[in-house]
């Protein structure tokens, strides 16, 4: 299969007056289409910081990223723009809802903005996707109107609705429990199944576990990836334990 | 530590808080100027009234004189304490010469006279009363104003058959006819001069002058006058009026000061809230942390008061200073004009006037930090609203509507959600186009030749005025005459004016002027009703109507031919001719005691006006024969050029004020909408397209600002300019003007102001901060 994703020698830092603070340096790696990848490691090794250099939001200092056969880190803001709404979508930790739409809107807010003229399939779709995600009927409630677990599910649904290549994820389950926290990571597992590209940053192994790849970061740097066993081959439990020792050891 | 917050703060909103020091600054030194200008003002006409010792009671008289009966009245009256009476030798304009160049154009009756004895007297510009040399003529201040003169040139009589030249020694002033509103001035010379002109004169005019010993009792004083059937062809003016003309030009300038600068001291305020909303957004959680770390409202409100508490005293201190320097600008007509006496307590007054913007921008801002109340601790560390509603009506909806594009729609909801804080923005367009168009409609309206009709004048060409003297009915029939064999005229009107008996409401009677004619040949405007067609009809003056007590449908009971006679109250208009007191009708008065014709002409060609006019001033030398362009000119040209200026200047404010405002909006709604267009953002949303988005919403909110003020200003800025002009005694007025050229132009012009605004605004606004960082201080 073709790499989807392709991180080459990516370095960056956060400069201040008087210090250079380094948070990604060396980062060489790639996914393929239809791959499941989890990026691990402790708070503030620059795990949300490579997931913002991979996806184009956060203007990295050195190397290039190719997403789908492009190169987007020298692209301007404009056509990052462009290519968020075209081949992304994005699931954040808290769900960032734009507060003055109700749910439906929040959805198809790209969509309709990409193809106006397609109004009623792009409605039709939203329906669809809130009905799969469980949440067809919240769809003229406002933000302010659910829960925390049913906003993001309304954030997966949006970041579904223009069929992206890939979709990024910070610590999606991060500000939830762990009820919604499943719920959530059964639709990104279905999502997955579908075909789509899933790359999600978490420091909790339950997410890990049900990825096909782990990567493991620690300052900055990629210290070491695993493919975790097929459902068939080795239980969830299995994985999660494989996971954890694996964290333990690099973490010492 | 509260300098440390000042400084961090002044660093911080360097461009804000410069712009607030200096609205506080302007707005202060306007206000302490406009105060000073009150109480010297009042304080100068106090001092030239008193030097000059203006009569109270004044009555203009031309004709014959009955001196011998005015001095009985003296002796018996027991409210008088002096009395005199002045005769003007009156000269045509076109006779007199000054500097080489004669007074022809002038519609001002210019008079020569010799300095009074007791009272009235005519001051130099240091108020002392002149005494003037032979050979020496003193000219009112008026005529420094329009004429290149030096002290020295020659000021000459040139009649036909006299010639006689003074020196200009000085100019005088003049408290009873300093104003260019008053159509007489007075030209002083010696008592010798005075005696050798007056044998080349033969009408004379009087002004037959009291003082009481009361002054409040000089309503008693008019009723025991007019009683005695004394002299009365002419009007008579007494000190309010006095006091009016004195006061009319520096108190407009006055008021005009207090009027903007509350409008500064105003969007300081605005300024000051849409920061101080800015601030609490951005640092909500700092709020929210400070609350819960135990500091009470008091403490926290300190802290965010104590930058505009040094803004507004540094910006008070600074337009008091200002104002200091500037005040020589703004009393410069005064000074010129009344006195150049200072008065002691105006500073006290420039004090206490800034003292008062310090304290109303402080309350604003304790007012504006109410809102901090509402900020619970949990509330903002959780970043939960402060209350927002999210609810937009389902024709704004983005999923189900498709015939606008998505950034005019989230522009239009959101103006929609957030009607409330949009609102001020909304009112600042408002008030700015009502600023732009009611001054321009209003300057181009008293530029316009109908304008005249409010003025008491019908709207002709040529007006010839026949005031009393020998053979006056002949004079008429002459006059008459010769405009029946002149073929250039379109239509003319004979209108009398003859003096009666009237009868208050209560059963006094006072002495009312009633003009006689065709008056729907050359209508006024009238305020309320209509002209007088039958012959038991009369409008009444405004003044009049007020001073007689009388409404439309009243009857007015007047003694005519020895008889009473019933007249019905059929209009009510707006004069300020002869006073302002006047009344109309069709009857025949010529059984009345007449004092003066007037003939109103308009011409069939009038670009040979100017040659007709020259004709009949040849034909008839000893009448006033007036071009009503240059009378139009003279009584209202300087009102004209101000009211321009002021438009113009109106203009240049609303601007400035709608941009700054517009830029300090963006910057509110940028720093409230961070996150929000963060998401936007990162969701694949262009900056460009965010920034259609406020367009939209700010193109929205100034639509409505400019149709509902345009709306607001067709039909209530009639009422607004009334409140100016009813200064004038034009209260109810009519706007004289093409909309589509006024409105279209005002509304065009701030359009393209907000917009460029917008546009540039959001360049330099929506920036540099990455999105990216805003989405990870939510996350």
């Amino acid at each position: 299969m073709a790499d989807i994703l392709k991180a080459v020698s990516v370095y960056h830092s956060f400069d201040n007056k008087n210090e250079k603070n380094v948070v990604l340096q060396n980062i060489d790696f790639e996914i393929q289409e239809g791959e499941f990848v989890t990026i691990m490691g402790p708070s503030g090794c620059g795990k949300s910081t490579l997931l913002y250099a991979l996806s184009g939001m956060e203007k990295i200092k050195e190397g290039s990223v190719f997403l789908d056969g492009e190169e987007i880190s020298s692209q301007s803001e404009e056509k990052l723009a462009r290519l968020r709404r075209d081949k992304i979508g994005y699931i954040f930790q808290q769900p960032t809802m734009i507060r003055s739409m109700n749910l439906i809107d929040n959805i198809v807010v790209t969509s309709v903005l990409k193809e106006r003229s397609k109004q009623k399939e792009i409605k039709a779709k939203a329906i669809l996707l809130m009905k799969k995600t469980g949440i067809s009927d919240l769809a003229q409630r406002g933000t302010n109107e659910v829960s925390g677990g049913q906003l993001q599910r309304a954030g997966i649904c949006r970041a579904l609705m223009n069929c992206p290549k890939i979709i990024f994820g910070d610590e999606p389950t991060g500000a939830l429990n762990s009820v919604a926290a499943s719920e959530i990571l059964d639709i990104i597992a279905m999502i997955h199944q579908e075909g789509t590209t899933i790359l999600l940053a978490t420091h909790d192994v339950k997410v890990a576990a049900r990825s096909e790849r782990v990567v493991f970061m620690k300052d900055g740097e990629i210290v070491k990836q695993i493919i975790l066993p097929k459902n068939q081959e080795c239980s969830q439990q299995e994985k999660i334990e494989l996971i954890d020792k694996e964290v333990k050891a690099f973490m010492i | 530590m509260y300098f440390k917050i000042i400084k961090n703060n002044v660093i911080r909103t360097r461009v804000i808080s410069l712009i607030l020091v200096l609205f506080i600054a302007i707005g202060t030194m306007l206000f302490s100027n406009a105060i000073c200008l009150v109480t010297d003002l009042t304080s100068a006409m106090e001092e030239l009234m008193d030097t000059a010792k203006t009569p109270h009671f004044m009555q203009m008289h031309s004709g014959s004189i009955d001196l011998e009966r005015i001095q009985s009245f003296v002796v018996e009256n027991e409210f008088i304490s002096e009395s005199q009476i002045q005769a003007l030798l009156n000269f045509d304009g076109s006779e007199i010469i000054i500097d080489g160049e004669s007074l022809k154009e002038t519609v001002q009756d210019n008079a020569f006279v010799k300095q009074n004895e007791s009272f009235d007297f005519l001051l130099d510009t240091n108020n002392n009363i002149i005494n003037v040399s032979d050979g020496e003529i003193y000219l009112p201040l008026c005529y420094r104003m329009n004429q290149n003169l030096q002290i020295g040139d020659v000021v000459e009589i040139k009649g036909e058959n006299y010639d006689k030249k003074f020196r200009l020694m000085g100019y005088l002033r003049d408290s009873q006819m300093n104003s260019m509103m008053a159509s007489s001035k007075r030209l002083l010379i010696s008592d010798r001069d005075w005696k050798e002109v007056s044998r080349h004169v033969e009408e004379r005019e009087y002004l037959i002058e009291f003082r009481l010993h009361n002054e409040s009792e000089i309503g008693l004083f008019e009723v025991s006058y007019l009683e005695d059937g004394l002299e009365a062809n002419g009007p008579t003016i007494t000190t309010p009026l006095f006091q009016f003309l004195n006061a009319i030009s520096d108190g407009i300038l006055a008021a005009a000061l207090i009027g903007i600068s509350i409008l500064i001291v105003l969007n300081a305020l605005l300024c000051i809230r849409f920061t101080l909303i800015a601030r609490i957004q951005d640092e909500y959680r700092e709020i929210g942390i400070m609350k819960a770390l135990g500091m009470s409202k008091k403490e926290i409100t300190r802290i965010f008061l104590a930058s505009y508490t040094a803004f507004s005293a540094f910006g008070c201190v600074t337009g008091f200073l200002l104002s200091m320097f500037t005040k020589r600008f703004f009393e410069k007509n005064m000074r010129m004009y009344l006195s150049s006496t200072i008065n002691n307590y105006s500073l006290l007054w420039a004090v206490l006037a800034s003292v008062i913007i310090f304290l109303m921008v402080n309350g604003f801002v304790m007012l504006v930090l109410k809102r901090m109340k509402k900020i619970s601790a949990v509330d903002a560390l959780q970043n939960r609203d402060l209350g927002r509603k999210n609810k937009a009506p389902k024709l704004l909806s983005i999923a189900d509507q498709s015939f606008m594009e998505v950034n005019i729609l989230l522009g239009l909801r959101d103006v929609w959600i957030r009607k409330k804080m949009y609102m001020l923005l909304f009112f600042i367009y408002f008030l700015s186009i009502i600023m732009i168009l009611v001054p321009q409609a209003l300057a181009k309206t008293a530029a316009s030749k109908e304008f005249i009709t409010y003025m008491g004048v019908g709207e002709c060409d040529m007006r010839i005025d026949l005031a009393q003297g020998k053979d006056l009915k002949q004079r008429v029939l002459d006059v008459n005459a010769a405009l029946d064999q002149e073929t250039e005229v379109l239509k003319k009107q004979l209108f009398v004016t003859a003096s009666y008996k009237a009868y208050y409401n209560d059963g006094m009677v006072g002495n009312l002027k009633v003009e006689s004619g065709n008056h729907t040949l050359f209508p006024l405007t009238y305020q309320e009703g209509r002209e007088p067609i039958a012959e038991n009809e009369i409008a009444f003056s405004e003044l009049n109507a007020k001073e007689y007590g009388k409404k439309i449908g009243d009857t007015l009971v007047i003694e005519k031919s020895g008889k009473k006679k019933e007249l019905l109250v059929c209009g009510i208009y707006q004069d300020v001719t002869n006073g302002g007191k006047t009344a109309k009708a069709t009857f025949d008065n010529t059984d009345g005691k007449i004092m003066w014709y007037m003939f109103c002409v308009s011409f069939k060609d009038t670009s040979s006006k100017n040659e007709l006019l020259v004709k009949f001033q040849n034909l008839f030398p000893d009448e006033k024969v007036t071009n009503i362009d240059h009378y139009m000119d003279q009584t209202l040209g300087n009102t004209i050029d101000n009211l321009k200026r002021i438009s113009q200047l109106a203009m240049v404010i609303s601007g400035f004020i709608s941009a700054l405002i517009t830029v300090l909006y963006l910057k509110m709604l940028f720093s409230i909408d961070g996150v929000n267009n963060a998401v936007l953002q990162a969701i694949g949303f262009q900056k460009k397209e965010i920034e259609r988005q406020y367009f939209a919403a700010i193109f929205t909110i100034l639509l409505c600002g400019m149709i509902s003020g345009t709306f607001f200003t067709v039909f209530w800025g009639e009422r607004i300019a009334g409140i100016v002009l009813g200064i004038f005694g034009l209260s109810n007025m009519k706007f004289l003007i093409n909309p589509w050229s006024v409105y279209s132009v005002g509304a065009f012009l701030l359009m393209i102001i907000v917009s460029v605004t917008v546009v540039v605004g959001m360049k330099y606004l929506n920036t540099n901060e990455k999105f990216i960082e805003k989405c990870k201080e939510w996350c």
